[in-house]
């Protein structure tokens, strides 16, 4: 640990946008496995399957997801541990601070990626504590599992979904997390001492685009649900 | 405390009867140079620790000097007023560096540098110096280049060269229009190493305010902490002055805020002799003062001039905006007065033709204090693009000040006071007349005699403190013996009562006019009547005047604050106090001189032509004036003696 | 002198380093568009001074723009309004009659203030000291045309280069990192020949020495591009990352 403290602030920022690249990968990952609550009949089946399939992989899937909550992690205490010390860097605050323009790439979501990931985080835990650690219902589909019974997801999803307040709460959750997405996409690259006048000029012009793309993405599901009950 | 009285028809100037000693070594001109060097006394590597050297200001000359003194592996202490040493004036200069390096192929070589620089001096320099300046020239672009001074370059990535005022050859190695800057940082980065390896001791926000003399040699500084207010003494072997220039004696110029005399000035009273004064260049391209809240002015390139043509409308009356004076009607007047060199003509002479053609009434705007300097036929010929390469920068930075674009509108411009040419008196090793007192840079009276060449002032800060004070120091040490001295000797505690006391007495005056006000007055008078041309009476007037504002300094100054604590306006309080002494000095050296030379420009000596008009005669020497507290100083003179070059008069037609 | 207009200052003023420091109101009136905001300062100094006040404190010298001894934050941003201009360039035709102006020093812990708006930026030295050179030494230099460098390398080289060291990079970045001036040297040295000898040993020392001098890490904000007076990009801060991630690599 002191060692990793006393990694430069440069390869702080490397191992954050590593971790937060991979992160967005897995995002991307998730949004596609997502696509199938609107699949398969009965309304589920694809979906629980699909659940099914990657829990199959038993020791492999734990190890993935430990994987994850590993990345996680370094993303969130190296991220935390820079933010101190940049709160330490200026001691006496500004009375006025402001946005200067031109090139500047600072924006709302820049200056509060610290909110907006504690946010995310805090939103996190709730979302995996709502499923992953949730009530445990079983169904039966004919072509899933042999017949065998397998975990049934889909009927804890649309309970959660059905209370206003679990989708008002993801709807606020996943603004917060484009944003952050929004910095967090182009700014790995530059990071990582990726840049290109046109590729960082592209890649930051789609930056929060693609943050609300991924947002949006999630977001329907709650809302579609909801909307269906 | 001056006895000049305004009634006095002629001035009493008392000349010293003993002659001064340059001390230029003998041998052919070409070897001198390397002969001496050959010959001097060396310092032991393992005695050089011993040493302590102090170096006050970091500009080109003393960042320079310290870095290579401190790789020699002498102990350096280096000064500076700023918070960081990369902030001198000397990261102001523009235009470019000049060197003989002959790498266009157009005929340059070490004499001819030197017999411009000679020429262009008016042949008020010293002969040795300029040559031995024109030979270590072309190792400064070496020495740069190898710290990663990003010089212009061609496609096929060999160094680019632009011609400058004052020479027919192109040998000016630039960095697009910030040279200056980037031979500083070079200096900066060479001095930064040896302070991280400990061989230089860095002291910022530090003033020097005395030169300690002990047996007759120069052996430490009493400087003031400018954010503490406290007075601290240190000692050493030798004292190397880099503090630049006084051209803010006039106090409108192109100099930064904080260059100061200072520094120079209390050592000029502690006995050092002060040479040629009143040799202060003129800039021709700067732009025009538009009012009278204006703190400096700012300089546009000279460079400019290589693809800018200077005009005015031939008649005063027309006051057509530019883009409808058809050619006919326009006087380019450089290029109708000087064919030869047109607009690349010294500055000094540029700037006369341009006050000429003001005093004619052509002058351009409400001031009539303006030029043009025009870009459309250079931008028809080469394109937006290569103008914009070359000069990108400095049309933006005109931009910026006058809200005007130098693509679609000529420029205007008018001269400023540039650089001083005089300045503290120096042998041939850069000493002055108190042992172990060096002097370097645009500090010392230097090698431009009256006038200095327009790329040659970066080519001899960084010729200084790079080649020449390496090796003259060495042999100073080497040659005497340098008994230890205590910062607790009485010397030092006599300078720091008086250091005190003069703070003190300036804070305790409460009067009205603030430091702003005295500083620009003092301005007035020196740009008017001790400015681009002078008479004796206009001299004479100024000699009567420059004591009053002195009166007035002294009786009713405002200053607020305490000298415990960060205080710009006692600072700047301090520093005009020796402003107004040198002006009188100034003025005092413009009247002794009875004749034209480089850019001192008495109106009663000139040519049928308007040329200045030397007298080699009587005034082939150099001034060098010696303090004499609550009198008139005394002047001493170093015969100039042109060994290899016939004087000729200037000829830029 | 064309136009005028009246402002109101809010200006910082703190006593020395150690002390508390707070706002003082002055109101403008009448000031000339034409001039300068340091000229408008002077000029509000002259009015302190006369009716018995001590002035502001405030660095400048060169009014040229290149010296980077001024500056300060107005109204939030580092040199005011207008990009690619130090406060000593920014003239008052940019303001606008009865503008309130919040006029600050440049805040950062590693930039102790000195006075009102005066700030020791002594750090930038000790980061330079830390590998910003090359090791060469007076005199040792082969002809400068045997070191072949592309014309569009040295331009780069120079872009780099041309950093003026007046810490508004810092003081914009809401992080308070040193990022862009730290880069901005080694960027200018690894793209030259000569600089890229000692590439490995500087950039991790540069980066080392920045960190412990208490700047704040870079999270690509780019405010500090934007009110750059010289316009450095970030491209340098990728670089320096990139020669970073090389010099643990190899």
């Amino acid at each position: 640990m002191a060692n990793f403290i006393t990694v430069s602030s440069v390869l702080k920022k490397i191992i954050i946008a590593i971790t937060g690249i991979s992160l967005f990968l897995f995002l991307i990952v998730h949004l596609l496995g997502n696509i199938t609550i609107f699949t398969g009949s009965p309304p589920g089946r694809d979906f629980n399957a699909y659940a099914h399939f990657l829990e199959s992989f038993g020791i492999l899937f734990t190890i993935a997801e430990l994987g994850l909550l590993g990345f996680f992690g370094l993303h969130i205490i190296t991220a935390l541990y820079t933010n101190f010390i940049n709160y330490k860097s200026r001691e006496s605050r500004y009375a006025v601070s402001n946005f200067a323009g031109g090139k500047s790439k600072k924006t709302y979501a820049s200056t509060s990626m610290v909110i907006t990931g504690v946010v995310v985080m805090a939103f996190l835990i709730w979302h995996v504590l709502q499923f992953r650690f949730g009530p445990y219902y079983e169904t039966i589909y004919a072509s899933v599992n042999g017949g065998e019974p397998v975990r049934d997801l889909y009927r804890l999803i649309t309970e959660e979904f059905s209370n206003l307040w679990v989708v008002l709460g993801y709807t606020v959750s996943l603004s917060l997390l484009s944003l952050h997405l929004g910095h967090g996409f182009w700014s790995s690259f530059q990071s990582l001492g990726i840049y290109g006048k046109t590729f960082t000029r592209v890649t930051y012009s789609m930056s929060y685009l693609l943050g609300l793309i991924i947002s949006l993405g999630f977001l329907v599901i709650p809302l579609y649900i909801f909307w269906i009950n | 405390m001056s006895i000049l009285k305004a009634a006095l028809p002629e001035k009493e100037i008392i000349t010293h009867v003993k002659k001064l000693d340059g001390k230029t070594p003998g041998g052919d001109l070409q070897d001198k140079w390397s002969k001496y060097k050959s010959e001097m006394k060396l310092v032991n590597p393992a005695n050089k620790r011993k040493y302590n050297i102090l170096v006050v200001g970091t500009g080109l000359a003393g960042g320079s000097a310290s870095a290579t003194l401190a790789e020699l592996g002498y102990n350096v202490k280096t000064f500076c007023i700023q918070d960081t040493p990369r902030r001198a004036h000397s990261i102001a200069a523009q235009g470019g560096i000049n060197a003989a390096k002959n790498y266009q192929n157009d005929g340059d070589s070490v004499q001819r540098l030197f017999m411009d620089t000679i020429k262009g001096g008016d042949y008020r320099a010293r002969e040795a110096n300029v040559y031995r300046l024109a030979e270590v020239s072309t190792n400064i672009i070496d020495q740069c280049v190898a710290q990663g001074v990003p010089f212009a370059r061609d496609y096929g990535g060999l160094l680019t060269n632009r011609s400058f005022g004052g020479a027919q050859v192109s040998r000016t190695f630039y960095a697009r229009g910030q040279t200056g800057q980037q031979l500083l940082l070079g200096a900066y980065s060479s001095m930064m190493r040896q302070v991280a390896k400990k061989q230089i001791e860095l002291y910022t926000n530090k003033e020097m305010l005395d030169l300690i003399i002990i047996d007759g040699q120069a052996r430490g500084i009493v400087i003031r902490d400018l954010k503490t207010g406290e007075i601290e003494t240190h000692t050493g072997e030798a004292v190397v002055l880099c503090t630049g220039g006084y051209g803010n004696v006039f106090f409108l110029s192109t100099n930064g805020k904080n260059s100061n005399a200072t520094a120079a000035w209390r050592c000029h009273k502690k006995g050092a002799l002060m040479a040629n004064p009143c040799f202060t260049q003129i800039h021709p391209t700067c732009i025009p003062a538009s009012g009278e809240y204006q703190s400096k002015l700012t300089l546009m390139s000279e460079s400019l001039r290589n693809d800018g043509r200077v005009w005015v409308p031939k008649s005063g009356d027309d006051k057509r905006p530019s883009d409808e004076i058809p050619e006919k009607d326009r006087d380019y007047f450089l290029e109708r007065m000087y064919p030869a060199y047109g607009n690349l003509v010294p500055r000094d002479v540029g700037s006369r033709a341009i006050k000429r053609v003001c005093d004619e009434g052509r002058g351009l705007g409400a001031t009539g204090r303006a030029v043009y300097l025009d870009f459309a036929s250079a931008i028809d010929r080469l394109g937006n693009k290569n103008i914009s390469d070359k000069y990108g920068n400095l049309f933006d930075m005109y931009e910026t000040i006058t809200g005007e674009s130098p693509y679609n509108k000529p420029m205007r411009i008018y001269p400023a006071i540039h650089y001083t040419m005089g300045g503290l008196w120096v042998d041939y090793d850069c000493m002055s007349n108190i042992p172990g007192l060096f002097v370097l840079g645009e500090a010392n009276f230097s090698d431009h005699g009256a006038n200095r060449l327009g790329a040659s002032a970066l080519m001899q800060g960084l010729a200084d403190g790079y080649f020449v004070i390496p090796y003259t120091i060495g042999n100073y040490l080497a040659n005497n013996s340098l008994d230890s001295v205590s910062d607790t000797a009485d010397e030092f505690k006599v300078s720091i009562d008086e250091v005190k006391k003069k703070n003190e007495s300036l804070l305790k005056i409460k009067g009205s006019s603030t430091v702003l006000e005295l500083h620009r007055e003092l301005g007035a008078v020196m740009w008017d009547l001790v400015g681009m041309a002078r008479t004796k009476e206009s001299l004479n007037e100024a000699l009567e005047k420059i004591p009053q504002i002195k009166e007035k300094f002294w009786n009713d100054l405002n200053l607020q604050g305490t000298e415990n604590n960060l205080n710009k306006s006692l600072e700047n309080a301090a520093r005009l106090a020796d402003f107004i002494e040198l002006g009188e000095l100034m003025a005092l050296d413009a009247y002794d001189r009875e004749e034209s030379c480089g850019a001192h420009f008495r109106e009663e000596y000139q040519t049928s032509e308007g040329e200045p008009l030397r007298n080699d005669e009587k005034y082939a020497y150099v001034s060098a004036w010696e303090y004499v507290p609550d009198s008139v100083s005394i002047l001493h003179k170093e015969d100039l003696n042109y060994e290899h070059v016939e004087m000729t008069q200037r000829n830029y037609k | 002198m064309s136009d005028v207009i009246n402002l109101n200052l809010q200006v910082w003023r703190q006593e020395n380093e150690n002390s508390d420091g707070d706002f003082h109101y002055y109101s403008m009136k009448d000031v000339p568009v034409d001039i300068s905001f340091l000229e408008m300062l002077d000029i509000l100094n002259e009015n302190l001074t006369k009716s018995g006040v001590e002035p502001i404190s405030f660095d400048s010298d060169c009014r040229e723009g290149i010296c980077g001894t001024c500056g300060f934050v107005i109204n939030g941003v580092a040199h005011g309004p207008m990009a690619r201009t130090t406060v000593c360039q920014l003239h008052m035709r940019h303001f606008k009659d009865g503008d309130t102006l919040v006029i600050e020093p440049f805040r950062a812990t590693p930039f102790k203030i000195v006075r009102d708006l005066v700030v020791d930026r002594g750090s930038f030295d000790k980061i330079i000291q830390a590998g910003g050179y090359v090791s060469i030494n007076t005199g040792n230099g082969p002809d400068a045309n045997s070191i072949l460098i592309g014309k569009e390398d040295a331009e780069e080289a120079f872009d780099s280069a041309a950093c003026i060291g007046c810490g508004a990079c810092v003081a914009s970045c809401p992080n308070a990192s040193a990022a862009l001036f730290t880069s901005a040297k080694i960027s200018h040295l690894l793209q030259l020949p000569q600089g890229q000898v000692e590439e490995r040993a500087r950039v991790k020392s540069m980066v080392d020495k920045m960190d412990d001098e208490g700047f704040g890490a870079c999270s690509n904000h780019g405010e500090c591009e934007a009110v750059c007076p010289k316009g450095i990009s970030i491209k340098n801060i990728a670089n320096m990352r990139r020669s970073l991630i090389k010099s643990i690599v190899k």
